[in-house]
């Protein structure tokens, strides 16, 4: 039996508040684990066993960038959740990675998708690192946080980010481009592109 | 954090990317911590800890997609047994043979229990019926660790007084047939657009989840079309909906709006005891057809066996809500080879 409503994901956030006190809730998450469609059979489950291994650090990655870590953990483990519910349908698509970010992207509300520097924790005992940096990035536009997060941060290529978030290289390149001109003003440095 | 000396004077772009790197390196990590130490936790409450497959992918437990994808995978899998007349009249009495793969756990603190979930801890844990007759010797493929034994397998038993007493030895998982949503489009016409821009299950569905006259929603990546479903003025929120996306969108009519099914199923979470033999193990809404085959959200609800006994409690809570059961254990022809799931796909609705 699979749940498709909307109802199991409003359970699911009603279950976080209630905690312990609602063991059904919780039962009824485990069960959408283990629910998988009909004839998945093992390549069903293999094949996603893949999948989430290859996936789940990219999505985790990029949504850090989007929303900060601790938002991050769960949206990854929502959105890999959902793909598991859904892994008939999900394999099939041509850009699995990219729908199981928005599927986690489209999970966190609006006012929750932003970095903020206050919730890394340690961030001010990172050796060399310009102080204004993470707020710098905090503040530019999402796409443009996510797009040079990955590939600076996290030494993605263009094509790689694009997946993920559904857009061409050239758009992952130009909003790299705009972010960091907007990081270097706001460290007030030239600009040095390396070869 | 340090402040050096015109530091960012120095900046070029590859010191500007080493930065980066190393924020984006902090941020991963902690977003990691966050993820494991929930896991350290043996009961499940929030929406991380409940995630068995993500943790899986972290490499922690493992152990546990080997469990509870297994165990309901579907060559064990509930399958759906609903209506008023799908079910045996004598089942439940301890006369009928329920059959379905479960996973088995005995731990320090109980014997051999079927586990309609599983927790995701090392060793696993669950709470469940008790399985009368269960001898480990007998059975291969079972795990152990700390004074806990499980395993996945396929029983065969009577069912009666809230416990499973096995008539059959118990086998390896086998192949159970299972029924599939069926996700296609109800809407024949739609508007051109580009498709693509709407967020599956996005923005704008988490948006209706207040309107009291919201059904559900639904994505068919076939199609590519966003499904919604409204009990009333379903032109007014067909053209509210357009108005919020380029892509082609399909707004039906449904006979129960999703407030009127999480109000039965808060009912029914909120009933504080069961009679003995009525397990409950996980209740939400799906996307289902009516015999006419059009769409429509019903309150599912997991049980181990979907009897009678069972059925006339669940009514008795929900009132006219369709529903459907998903029973863990189905009826199995008698003094036969195990015929899995063999009732399990013949649905009616509850109402």
């Amino acid at each position: 039996m699979r749940w498709e409503g909307a109802g199991a994901r409003q359970k699911s956030e009603k279950s976080r508040v209630a905690g312990i006190r609602r063991p059904d809730l919780y039962r009824l998450t485990v069960m959408e684990h283990t629910e998988l469609g009909a004839g998945d059979g093992d390549r069903g489950e293999a094949g996603f066993a893949a999948f989430g291994a290859e996936v789940e650090p990219r999505i985790r990655r990029a949504l850090v960038a989007l929303a900060g870590p601790e938002v991050a953990s769960d949206a990854t483990a929502d959105a890999l959740e959902y793909a598991w519910r859904n892994w008939a349908r999900v394999r099939a698509m041509a850009n699995p990675a990219g729908y199981v970010y928005r599927v986690a992207r489209s999970r966190i509300p609006r006012r929750r998708r932003r970095f903020l520097p206050s919730e890394i924790a340690g961030l001010d005992r990172i050796p060399d690192v310009e102080p204004a940096l993470a707020g710098l990035l905090a503040a530019l536009p999402e796409r443009q946080r996510v797009c040079v997060f990955l590939v600076y941060g996290c030494q993605w290529h263009y094509p790689e980010v694009g997946e993920v978030l559904g857009i061409s290289p050239s758009s992952v390149r130009t909003h790299c481009d705009r972010a960091l001109d907007a990081l270097r003003r706001g460290l007030k440095v030239e600009h040095e592109r390396t070869p | 954090m340090n402040e050096p000396p015109d530091h960012a004077n120095r900046s070029s772009d590859a010191d500007l990317a080493r930065q980066l790197s190393a924020i984006a390196g902090h941020a991963v990590a902690q977003s990691r911590a966050a993820e494991v130490a929930s896991q350290r936790e043996p009961v499940v409450s929030t929406r991380s800890r409940r995630l068995v497959v993500a943790s899986a992918f972290a490499g922690v437990i493992a152990l546990v997609v080997g469990i509870a994808a297994l165990a309901m995978r579907d060559e064990g899998g509930p399958s759906i047994v609903a209506g008023p007349s799908t079910i045996d009249p004598s089942a439940g009495s301890g006369d009928v043979e329920y059959g379905g793969n479960v996973t088995v756990l005995e731990s320090t603190d109980h014997g051999p229990q079927l586990c309609g979930a599983v927790a995701e801890s090392y060793p696993p844990q669950c709470g469940g019926p008790d399985i009368v007759g269960w001898d480990w010797t007998a059975v291969e493929g079972e795990e152990s660790a700390n004074g806990t034994t499980w395993g996945t397998f396929y029983l065969v038993g009577t069912w009666a007084d809230g416990q499973l007493t096995l008539t059959r030895p118990p086998t390896g998982p086998l192949p159970v047939p299972q029924p599939d949503t069926d996700y296609t489009t109800p809407c024949e016409e739609l508007r051109d657009g580009p498709g693509g821009a709407t967020d599956p299950l996005g923005d704008l569905t988490l948006g209706l989840d207040a309107d009291p006259e919201y059904a559900g929603s639904w994505w068919d990546d076939t199609s590519g079309v966003m499904n919604y479903g409204f009990t009333a003025n379903v032109d007014a929120h067909r053209a509210e909906i357009e108005a919020q996306t380029t892509d082609p969108v399909c707004v039906v009519a449904m006979p129960t709006s999703q407030a009127d099914l999480l109000a039965a199923q808060e009912t029914l979470l909120s009933v504080s005891s069961r009679p003995v033999g009525i397990e409950m193990y996980g209740s939400g809404t799906m996307l289902d057809r009516d015999e006419s085959g059009a769409p429509q959200f019903v309150l599912a609800i997991s049980v181990i066996v979907a009897d009678p006994v069972t059925k006339a409690w669940v009514e008795s809570f929900i009132g006219e809500v369709p529903y459907r059961l998903g029973a863990l254990l189905n009826p199995v022809e008698p003094l036969t080879t195990p015929t899995p799931g063999s009732a399990s796909t013949n649905v009616t609705y509850g109402e």
